[in-house]
């Protein structure tokens, strides 16, 4: 264990210590950070219980915070290497866009891409999943943190060290409500759902990631298509008439079998 | 036979269920995703149906849809190509959204509920929405006129209903669509299109109609008496973020930016859309009785939650008799797709059932009476228990505005008995208190009036055939000036109420309640809200029910027989 830390150690001083490395490694960390917050705002619509709210309401806050944390020092890491970062809004036009720019509870309602994690695991499912991931995330930032002092690199440090304080944050709240409940005669159900997001993390991020490129895929695609096979009939049917005003018949259909 | 009929994917999804011609449950899914408005397919509010009915998915015979997919597909498709190159960005988007979900929904449906693919049908958007109007209706025939904003191509529709019979007789097309119009409009005022429409008719209250001409060149009647919009100053493209074209800026100057103050010029514009939409509406009511020759009237769609137009067609239509359902949007809309499936394969022999909802706010409720759970709160214990609603009554004449929740939600837009605030309407600021202890920052909301029904035409005008509209209240009458001298807090600024009657037989503890605070302050009448804070929804159970008291500034709470709050001493 001692010489697999050391190692992670070697590596992450490294990566520190080169710029173009340690530049995306920030605006990864941003993206993800905002993703859980994102997610944890769905979730936030989702609860009922006053005090997990509450919880999730200031971690989502936290969250997104973070990713703000990552993206200026990113900025900073680029102009010190005379480089411009795109705005926020060029970053989401992106092919991998996770939303389409669809808010969050949107993307959600239409099912084309859930966003909301909570309503696919449920309420102690989700907590249990925050709970391995923050615990672990907490872990690799203190890793962080020791690398980037080591690779003079103070800033980055003192911004994982901050983070890290929040993680230790989060990783409380959640364990106190997973301790409620198996206090609620639910251990079971907590534990198997424990179990299941420690297994599941690595499934999880690569599935996400894999849907998140598809929907941006098909954004990217269909947008091409409108721009050239629909060209044609586009301007064609700007050659139509519009639309008639006042009553007409209505449009004879199938029947209660069909769907036009 | 069992039917499910289910709305989604514009505002407002619901489920409902139709046993045997009779609606026996029925749920908004907001109600369960705690998104006010939400447009997802409505699986929770579907299974709380059936649970409710005792059914699994294999036992119904039809589950149905609001409107036709692809037929609605096919005009997102024409509506993109006729915009090019505009609509580039909203086609990706929205044909995304379709070939992601929509155009597989029925294999969805049937996966989810359990139900064979075979039993799944497609209503026509207009006819759901006719059925939903028709079918709970007291009458054996009767017009039916629907103005709503979008279906797949139409926008209103003229239907007839015999007996078990509905037929659409003609439509609008887009981009014709009042419904619509009322939401670019909505849009430019800074609210959100489609979600805040009612708000534009309350902001009319405060208003002159001093732009009634220039909105009226934008919705000129059609020659034949439909609807016409000038599409050159729209955009109803459908995903499209903006309603409205540089046309129509260029007529109205530049859109109040959202959670700017409002200005006279704002509530002038709201008055004039308000009086063309209603004349507009008028003229759709007369071709109706026209091409029907009928003397009763069925109206539905989103203007029929306009309480401004559904007055007008009352007091100034053609039709003798109004009815209103309850809830006349897209939620209420898969009722009628589920109504209509049973009359159209069931028993055709059979004499028309009608479908028990609609006539008194009770009937109305039933729906949804077995999808609140009231819980027990043992880590909250209240001040009071086994008392009725009267232990409100001492807030309520200290000038405190309370609530008050009870057994099971409605299935309608507004709750009107179940989830009520309530405060005396006397004082002149009666109305922003309340409204203020719901969080809500817009002080033009207009509040409902609660009345004995018995009494109602001692404090109002009441036109014929206005009370079971006054029941479900869907109206604003004018008050007498003895209500006005009493309740200047309730009086609409044009010198009307929206009133709510309340029927001994209906209701008793609310008809008690209102005696009692009359026999204290000589006015039987209480000012009365939707329990419903700002971007929240209606609460569910009790647990919901006091984290919303916690959160308002009301003074105290009773659900079922338990208080909360602090009570003012008599």
């Amino acid at each position: 264990m001692f010489s697999t830390h050391w190692l992670e150690h070697r590596r992450y001083r490294a990566l520190w210590a080169d710029p173009h490395r340690s530049l995306l490694t920030l605006e990864s960390f941003a993206e993800t950070e905002e993703d859980g917050g994102k997610d944890l705002v769905a979730a936030g619509k989702r609860i009922t219980d006053a005090e997990i709210l509450g919880h999730l309401q200031r971690h989502a806050a936290d969250e997104l915070r973070h990713a703000r944390m990552f993206r200026e020092r990113a900025a900073e890491v680029a102009a010190a290497q005379g480089r411009h970062l795109g705005t926020k809004d060029e970053e989401m036009g992106r092919a991998y866009d996770l939303s389409g720019r669809r808010a969050p509870e949107e993307v959600n309602s239409h099912g084309f891409f859930q966003a909301g994690l909570f309503d696919e695991m449920g309420e102690v499912g989700y907590i249990a999943m925050v709970h391995v991931a923050e615990k672990r995330a907490a872990q690799i930032f203190e890793r962080h943190a020791r690398a980037a002092r080591a690779a003079q690199d103070p800033q980055t440090a003192e911004i994982f060290s901050s983070i890290l304080r929040d993680e230790k944050y989060h990783v409380a709240w959640t364990g106190t409500v997973l301790e409620r409940w198996r206090g609620e005669g639910r251990a079971a159900e907590v534990d198997r759902a424990e179990s299941r997001a420690r297994r599941g993390r690595l499934m999880d991020a690569w599935r996400r990631v894999g849907l998140r490129s598809a929907s941006g895929f098909a954004h990217v695609m269909l947008a091409a298509a409108f721009w050239t096979v629909l060209a044609p009939f586009g301007l064609l049917a700007r050659l139509q008439r519009p639309a008639a005003a006042g009553w007409r018949e209505p449009r004879a259909g199938g029947g209660l079998d069909s769907q036009y | 036979m069992r039917v499910l009929g289910i709305s989604a994917f514009h505002q407002d999804s619901a489920a409902a269920l139709v046993v045997d011609g009779e609606p026996v449950a029925a749920a908004q899914e907001d109600l369960f995703s705690k998104t006010p408005l939400d447009a997802s397919l409505p699986l929770r509010a579907a299974r709380a149906c059936l649970e409710r009915a005792g059914l699994s998915g294999p036992e119904l015979d039809r589950v149905v849809f609001y409107e036709k997919p692809l037929k609605r597909f096919e005009r997102t498709l024409v509506d993109s190509l006729r915009a090019f190159p505009r609509g580039g960005r909203s086609f990706a988007r929205e044909v995304g959204r379709w070939l992601g979900d929509r155009l597989w929904l029925k294999g969805r449906l049937a996966d989810e509920l359990g139900v064979s693919p075979r039993k799944v049908a497609f209503v026509d958007h207009m006819l759901a929405h006719a059925a939903c109007a028709y079918y709970p209706s007291p009458f054996a025939q009767a017009a039916v006129l629907v103005v709503d904003d979008l279906g797949e191509w139409a926008t209103s529709a003229v239907a007839h209903g015999r007996g078990r019979e509905l037929s659409v007789l003609r439509e609008t097309h887009l981009p014709h669509s009042l419904g619509l119009a009322v939401s670019a409009f909505t849009q430019f005022l800074g609210f959100d299109p489609g979600v805040d429409d009612g708000l534009l008719a309350d902001l009319a209250l405060r208003g002159k109609p001093r732009f009634a001409r220039e909105v009226a060149e934008l919705l000129p009647p059609a020659e034949d008496g439909g609807t016409r919009v000038a599409g050159e100053h729209f955009n109803f493209c459908e995903g499209a973020p903006q309603l409205y074209g540089e046309r129509f800026v260029e007529c109205f100057g530049e859109p109040r930016v959202p959670g700017s103050p409002l200005r006279t010029r704002d509530a002038d514009l709201a008055a004039s859309v308000q009086e063309v939409v209603t004349e507009r509406v008028l003229e759709l009511a007369r071709g109706a009785r026209e091409l029907t020759g009928c003397d009763d009237l069925c109206f539905g769609g989103v203007m029929a939650r306009n309480r401004g137009v559904v007055t007008a067609l009352l007091e100034h239509g053609p039709f003798q008799t109004l009815y209103v359902p309850p809830e006349p949007c897209d939620a209420g809309a898969a009722l009628g797709a589920a109504l209509y499936v049973h009359h159209a394969e069931g028993d055709a022999d059979g004499e028309l059932e009608r479908a028990s909802l609609g006539h008194g706010p009770c009937e109305a409720l039933r729906l949804g009476e077995a999808l609140t759970t009231l819980t027990d709160l043992d880590e909250r214990p209240p001040q009071a228990t086994g008392q009725g609603p009267e232990a409100l009554l001492p807030d309520l004449l200290a000038g405190h505005p309370v609530a008050w929740v009870r057994g099971a939600l409605e299935f309608a837009s507004e709750s009107l008995t179940r989830r009520l605030a309530l405060a005396d309407p006397a004082p002149a600021d009666a109305r922003g208190r309340l409204l203020g202890a719901l969080q809500r920052s817009e002080s033009f909301l207009a509040c409902r009036v609660a009345l004995p029904a018995e009494s109602l035409g001692q404090w109002v005008e009441l036109p014929q055939g206005s009370l079971p509209l006054a029941r479900l209240a869907q109206l604003q009458l004018r008050a007498r000036p003895a209500l006005a001298d009493a309740a200047p807090g309730a009086v609409l600024p044009d010198g009307r109420v929206w009133v709510q009657a309340v029927d001994a037989q209906d209701d008793p503890e609310l008809h008690d309640l209102l005696l009692r605070f009359g026999a204290q302050r000589g006015l039987p009448a209480l000012l009365v809200a939707t329990l419903r804070l700002r971007g929240s929804v209606v609460p569910r159970s009790d647990h919901e029910a006091l984290e919303a008291f916690d959160r308002s500034g009301l003074g105290a709470i009773q659900v079922e027989d338990r208080l909360y709050g602090t009570p003012v001493p008599v």
